[in-house]
Protein backbone atom coordinates (compact mmCIF):
# COMPACT_ATOMS: atom_id res chain seq x y z
CA UNK A 1 0.00 0.00 0.00
CA UNK A 2 1.03 3.38 -0.53
CA UNK A 3 0.35 5.58 2.27
CA UNK A 4 1.06 9.60 2.65
CA UNK A 5 1.77 11.22 5.48
CA UNK A 6 0.94 15.07 5.08
CA UNK A 7 -1.24 18.34 5.84
CA UNK A 8 -1.15 21.68 4.36
CA UNK A 9 0.24 22.71 8.35
CA UNK A 10 3.53 22.18 9.25
CA UNK A 11 4.46 21.27 12.35
CA UNK A 12 1.96 18.77 13.38
CA UNK A 13 4.40 15.76 13.42
CA UNK A 14 4.42 14.30 9.96
CA UNK A 15 7.74 12.84 9.90
CA UNK A 16 7.78 11.61 13.54
CA UNK A 17 4.91 9.46 12.32
CA UNK A 18 6.28 8.69 9.10
CA UNK A 19 9.67 7.13 10.51
CA UNK A 20 8.28 5.55 13.28
CA UNK A 21 5.37 3.63 11.09
CA UNK A 22 8.39 2.68 8.38
CA UNK A 23 10.49 1.18 10.66
CA UNK A 24 7.24 -0.69 12.49
CA UNK A 25 6.37 -2.12 8.76
CA UNK A 26 10.21 -2.80 8.27
CA UNK A 27 10.30 -4.68 11.43
CA UNK A 28 7.35 -6.65 10.64
CA UNK A 29 9.38 -8.07 7.75
CA UNK A 30 8.31 -5.96 5.47
CA UNK A 31 9.34 -4.48 2.47
CA UNK A 32 9.59 -0.72 3.09
CA UNK A 33 10.35 2.63 0.93
CA UNK A 34 10.26 5.66 2.90
CA UNK A 35 9.94 9.04 0.32
CA UNK A 36 10.82 11.88 1.74
CA UNK A 37 8.92 14.65 0.03
CA UNK A 38 9.45 17.64 2.36
CA UNK A 39 12.27 20.41 1.52
CA UNK A 40 13.70 20.29 5.09
CA UNK A 41 14.55 16.43 4.33
CA UNK A 42 14.32 15.33 7.98
CA UNK A 43 13.56 12.06 7.19
CA UNK A 44 16.89 11.63 5.27
CA UNK A 45 18.56 12.72 7.88
CA UNK A 46 17.02 10.85 10.26
CA UNK A 47 17.87 8.07 8.13
CA UNK A 48 21.71 8.92 7.98
CA UNK A 49 21.68 8.75 12.35
CA UNK A 50 19.71 5.34 12.13
CA UNK A 51 22.14 3.78 9.59
CA UNK A 52 25.15 5.16 11.41
CA UNK A 53 24.07 3.91 14.56
CA UNK A 54 22.74 0.57 13.85
CA UNK A 55 25.02 -0.41 10.45
CA UNK A 56 21.48 -0.42 8.23
CA UNK A 57 18.03 1.63 8.20
CA UNK A 58 15.77 -1.41 7.65
CA UNK A 59 14.19 0.44 4.58
CA UNK A 60 14.86 2.21 1.67
CA UNK A 61 14.85 5.76 1.94
CA UNK A 62 14.65 8.33 -1.07
CA UNK A 63 14.28 11.95 -1.34
CA UNK A 64 11.68 12.92 -4.08
CA UNK A 65 9.89 16.37 -4.82
CA UNK A 66 7.35 17.63 -7.19
CA UNK A 67 5.84 15.53 -10.28
CA UNK A 68 9.08 13.08 -9.95
CA UNK A 69 6.98 12.26 -6.96
CA UNK A 70 4.13 10.97 -8.93
CA UNK A 71 6.55 9.05 -11.93
CA UNK A 72 8.89 7.48 -9.52
CA UNK A 73 6.68 6.13 -6.75
CA UNK A 74 4.55 4.55 -9.86
CA UNK A 75 8.22 3.20 -10.91
CA UNK A 76 9.10 1.68 -8.00
CA UNK A 77 6.11 0.52 -5.58
CA UNK A 78 5.86 -2.74 -7.25
CA UNK A 79 9.65 -3.27 -5.71
CA UNK A 80 8.03 -2.62 -2.01
CA UNK A 81 5.00 -4.25 0.05
CA UNK A 82 4.61 -0.57 1.55
CA UNK A 83 5.45 2.91 0.19
CA UNK A 84 5.23 5.46 2.98
CA UNK A 85 5.48 9.03 1.49
CA UNK A 86 6.63 12.20 4.22
CA UNK A 87 5.36 15.32 2.48
CA UNK A 88 3.73 18.67 3.44
CA UNK A 89 3.84 21.41 5.44
CA UNK A 90 2.84 23.95 3.25
CA UNK A 91 0.57 23.06 -0.30
CA UNK A 92 3.64 21.91 -2.54
CA UNK A 93 3.72 20.05 -5.98
CA UNK A 94 5.43 17.24 -3.74
CA UNK A 95 2.27 17.24 -1.47
CA UNK A 96 -0.08 16.95 -4.61
CA UNK A 97 2.16 14.52 -6.37
CA UNK A 98 1.85 12.39 -3.64
CA UNK A 99 -2.09 12.66 -3.13
CA UNK A 100 -2.18 11.61 -6.61
CA UNK A 101 -0.19 7.99 -6.37
CA UNK A 102 -1.13 7.13 -2.55
CA UNK A 103 -4.02 4.87 -1.72
CA UNK A 104 -4.59 6.09 1.62
CA UNK A 105 -3.60 9.68 3.52
CA UNK A 106 -3.28 10.08 7.08
CA UNK A 107 -3.49 13.75 8.44
CA UNK A 108 -1.49 14.39 11.40
CA UNK A 109 -3.44 17.25 13.46
CA UNK A 110 -2.18 19.45 16.47
CA UNK A 111 -5.06 20.20 19.03
CA UNK A 112 -4.77 24.02 18.52
CA UNK A 113 -6.50 26.47 16.18
CA UNK A 114 -3.82 26.93 13.36
CA UNK A 115 -4.20 23.33 12.88
CA UNK A 116 -7.98 23.37 12.98
CA UNK A 117 -8.26 26.51 10.31
CA UNK A 118 -5.61 24.62 8.05
CA UNK A 119 -7.77 21.94 7.66
CA UNK A 120 -10.56 23.28 5.68
CA UNK A 121 -7.74 24.29 3.15
CA UNK A 122 -6.00 20.72 3.64
CA UNK A 123 -9.69 19.20 2.60
CA UNK A 124 -9.96 21.42 -0.14
CA UNK A 125 -6.75 20.11 -2.07
CA UNK A 126 -8.04 16.39 -0.96
CA UNK A 127 -11.36 16.97 -2.99
CA UNK A 128 -9.35 18.21 -5.91
CA UNK A 129 -7.03 15.45 -5.62
CA UNK A 130 -9.91 12.51 -5.27
CA UNK A 131 -11.36 13.92 -9.12
CA UNK A 132 -7.63 12.02 -10.21
CA UNK A 133 -7.03 9.23 -7.30
CA UNK A 134 -10.10 8.03 -5.18
CA UNK A 135 -7.89 7.80 -1.37
CA UNK A 136 -8.67 7.35 1.80
CA UNK A 137 -7.71 9.94 3.86
CA UNK A 138 -7.97 9.35 7.79
CA UNK A 139 -7.27 12.53 10.26
CA UNK A 140 -5.53 11.92 13.53
CA UNK A 141 -5.05 13.88 16.56
CA UNK A 142 -1.34 14.59 17.52
CA UNK A 143 0.65 15.19 20.41
CA UNK A 144 -2.94 14.89 22.43
CA UNK A 145 -3.08 16.85 25.62
CA UNK A 146 -3.05 14.69 28.57
CA UNK A 147 -5.82 16.95 30.11
CA UNK A 148 -8.60 19.89 29.15
CA UNK A 149 -11.13 20.02 26.31
CA UNK A 150 -8.48 20.73 23.19
CA UNK A 151 -9.10 17.55 21.88
CA UNK A 152 -12.13 17.07 22.09
CA UNK A 153 -13.31 20.41 20.54
CA UNK A 154 -10.14 19.44 17.40
CA UNK A 155 -11.88 16.11 16.96
CA UNK A 156 -15.19 17.62 16.45
CA UNK A 157 -13.76 20.20 14.04
CA UNK A 158 -12.36 17.47 11.77
CA UNK A 159 -15.26 15.37 11.93
CA UNK A 160 -17.57 18.50 10.30
CA UNK A 161 -14.80 18.42 7.80
CA UNK A 162 -15.88 16.54 4.71
CA UNK A 163 -14.11 14.23 2.75
CA UNK A 164 -11.72 12.75 5.83
CA UNK A 165 -12.68 9.83 8.76
CA UNK A 166 -11.66 11.18 12.37
CA UNK A 167 -9.84 7.95 13.65
CA UNK A 168 -10.94 7.74 17.61
CA UNK A 169 -7.73 6.76 18.70
CA UNK A 170 -5.48 9.78 19.32
CA UNK A 171 -1.55 10.39 19.62
CA UNK A 172 -0.23 11.41 23.18
CA UNK A 173 1.86 14.12 23.58
CA UNK A 174 4.86 11.46 25.06
CA UNK A 175 8.24 12.32 25.15
CA UNK A 176 9.43 8.66 23.92
CA UNK A 177 8.99 9.98 20.34
CA UNK A 178 11.56 12.63 20.30
CA UNK A 179 13.93 10.80 22.51
CA UNK A 180 13.94 7.91 20.10
CA UNK A 181 14.47 10.44 16.83
CA UNK A 182 17.17 11.96 18.28
CA UNK A 183 18.80 8.28 18.41
CA UNK A 184 18.02 7.07 15.34
CA UNK A 185 15.10 4.54 16.62
CA UNK A 186 11.78 4.21 16.86
CA UNK A 187 9.93 3.80 20.25
CA UNK A 188 9.20 0.62 19.42
CA UNK A 189 13.19 -0.13 19.66
CA UNK A 190 13.52 2.56 22.29
CA UNK A 191 14.95 1.55 25.44
CA UNK A 192 13.07 2.65 28.51
CA UNK A 193 10.13 1.72 26.80
CA UNK A 194 7.14 3.64 26.79
CA UNK A 195 4.01 1.20 26.72
CA UNK A 196 1.74 3.82 26.08
CA UNK A 197 3.84 5.42 23.06
CA UNK A 198 4.30 1.93 21.55
CA UNK A 199 0.73 0.79 22.03
CA UNK A 200 -0.53 4.40 20.66
CA UNK A 201 1.74 3.45 17.49
CA UNK A 202 0.66 -0.26 17.30
CA UNK A 203 -3.15 0.78 16.82
CA UNK A 204 -2.64 3.39 15.10
CA UNK A 205 -0.56 1.07 12.10
CA UNK A 206 -3.68 -1.47 12.46
CA UNK A 207 -6.21 0.67 12.14
CA UNK A 208 -4.45 2.13 9.03
CA UNK A 209 -3.58 -1.07 7.08
CA UNK A 210 -6.56 -2.90 7.84
CA UNK A 211 -8.84 -0.13 7.06
CA UNK A 212 -10.89 -0.06 10.09
CA UNK A 213 -11.45 3.73 10.27
CA UNK A 214 -12.08 4.13 14.04
CA UNK B 1 18.65 -16.85 -44.99
CA UNK B 2 17.02 -13.46 -43.90
CA UNK B 3 14.95 -13.05 -40.57
CA UNK B 4 11.55 -11.00 -41.12
CA UNK B 5 10.38 -9.60 -38.06
CA UNK B 6 6.70 -10.35 -37.26
CA UNK B 7 4.65 -6.90 -38.22
CA UNK B 8 2.40 -4.57 -36.17
CA UNK B 9 -0.63 -4.70 -35.63
CA UNK B 10 -2.38 -1.47 -36.16
CA UNK B 11 -3.80 -0.29 -32.49
CA UNK B 12 -7.62 -1.08 -31.82
CA UNK B 13 -9.82 1.48 -31.18
CA UNK B 14 -10.03 0.01 -27.83
CA UNK B 15 -6.32 0.09 -27.44
CA UNK B 16 -6.21 3.65 -28.51
CA UNK B 17 -9.48 4.83 -26.93
CA UNK B 18 -7.40 3.25 -23.39
CA UNK B 19 -4.25 5.00 -24.47
CA UNK B 20 -6.12 8.42 -24.73
CA UNK B 21 -7.67 8.10 -21.49
CA UNK B 22 -4.63 7.39 -19.35
CA UNK B 23 -2.78 10.45 -21.25
CA UNK B 24 -5.65 11.93 -20.12
CA UNK B 25 -5.08 10.81 -16.40
CA UNK B 26 -1.75 11.85 -16.52
CA UNK B 27 -2.50 15.24 -17.97
CA UNK B 28 -5.04 15.86 -14.83
CA UNK B 29 -2.49 14.90 -12.73
CA UNK B 30 0.17 17.61 -13.92
CA UNK B 31 -2.44 19.84 -13.65
CA UNK B 32 -3.16 19.47 -10.35
CA UNK B 33 0.44 19.36 -9.12
CA UNK B 34 1.62 22.48 -10.81
CA UNK B 35 -1.44 24.13 -8.99
CA UNK B 36 0.13 23.99 -5.91
CA UNK B 37 0.67 27.38 -4.15
CA UNK B 38 3.96 26.87 -3.91
CA UNK B 39 6.27 25.32 -5.95
CA UNK B 40 8.64 22.74 -4.96
CA UNK B 41 12.35 22.46 -6.11
CA UNK B 42 12.87 21.77 -9.58
CA UNK B 43 14.16 17.99 -10.27
CA UNK B 44 16.47 16.65 -13.60
CA UNK B 45 12.76 14.81 -14.38
CA UNK B 46 10.80 17.90 -14.14
CA UNK B 47 12.45 20.06 -15.99
CA UNK B 48 12.92 17.24 -19.06
CA UNK B 49 9.27 16.64 -18.63
CA UNK B 50 8.68 20.42 -19.01
CA UNK B 51 10.84 20.30 -21.82
CA UNK B 52 8.90 17.79 -23.72
CA UNK B 53 5.34 20.06 -23.71
CA UNK B 54 4.99 22.03 -26.86
CA UNK B 55 4.17 25.81 -26.37
CA UNK B 56 1.12 27.04 -28.09
CA UNK B 57 -0.29 29.91 -29.41
CA UNK B 58 -4.10 30.66 -28.90
CA UNK B 59 -5.54 34.26 -29.46
CA UNK B 60 -8.64 34.82 -26.77
CA UNK B 61 -11.39 37.51 -27.00
CA UNK B 62 -10.50 39.80 -23.88
CA UNK B 63 -14.20 38.66 -22.09
CA UNK B 64 -13.57 35.17 -22.00
CA UNK B 65 -9.45 35.65 -21.32
CA UNK B 66 -11.02 37.48 -18.44
CA UNK B 67 -12.98 34.85 -17.33
CA UNK B 68 -10.56 31.77 -17.61
CA UNK B 69 -8.31 33.84 -15.31
CA UNK B 70 -10.88 34.36 -12.90
CA UNK B 71 -12.00 30.81 -13.16
CA UNK B 72 -7.87 30.02 -12.62
CA UNK B 73 -7.68 32.20 -9.61
CA UNK B 74 -10.47 30.97 -7.96
CA UNK B 75 -8.72 27.23 -8.35
CA UNK B 76 -5.19 28.53 -7.19
CA UNK B 77 -3.78 27.53 -10.22
CA UNK B 78 -2.33 29.39 -13.38
CA UNK B 79 -4.52 29.92 -16.19
CA UNK B 80 -2.09 27.45 -18.43
CA UNK B 81 -2.92 24.65 -15.39
CA UNK B 82 -6.42 25.26 -15.59
CA UNK B 83 -6.78 25.24 -19.37
CA UNK B 84 -4.95 22.27 -19.74
CA UNK B 85 -7.40 20.59 -16.96
CA UNK B 86 -10.56 21.89 -18.18
CA UNK B 87 -9.71 20.71 -21.63
CA UNK B 88 -9.05 17.21 -20.24
CA UNK B 89 -11.95 16.93 -18.24
CA UNK B 90 -14.03 18.03 -21.71
CA UNK B 91 -11.82 15.55 -23.89
CA UNK B 92 -12.81 12.63 -20.91
CA UNK B 93 -16.32 13.20 -21.51
CA UNK B 94 -16.03 12.90 -24.69
CA UNK B 95 -15.68 15.42 -26.78
CA UNK B 96 -13.42 15.59 -29.68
Amino acid sequence: MILAIGNIKGGVGKTTLAVNIAIARALQGRDVLLVDGDQQQTAMTFTEIRTEKKGSASYTAVSLSGAALRTQVRQMQAKYDDVIIDVGGRDTGSLRAALTVAQTLLIPVQPRSFDIWAIEQMAEVLKEAREINDLNAFAVINTADAQGHDNEDAIKVVQETEGMTMLKIMMGRRKAFPNAAALGLSVLEHIPRDPKAVQELTDLIDIIYNQKGE
Amino acid sequence: MSITKKPKRPTSDIEQSANDSVRTEEIKAEAFIAGASEPSVKTPTDRRQKAERQPVLIRFDPHLLRKVEEAAQRRGISRSAWIQYVLSVALEKGEG
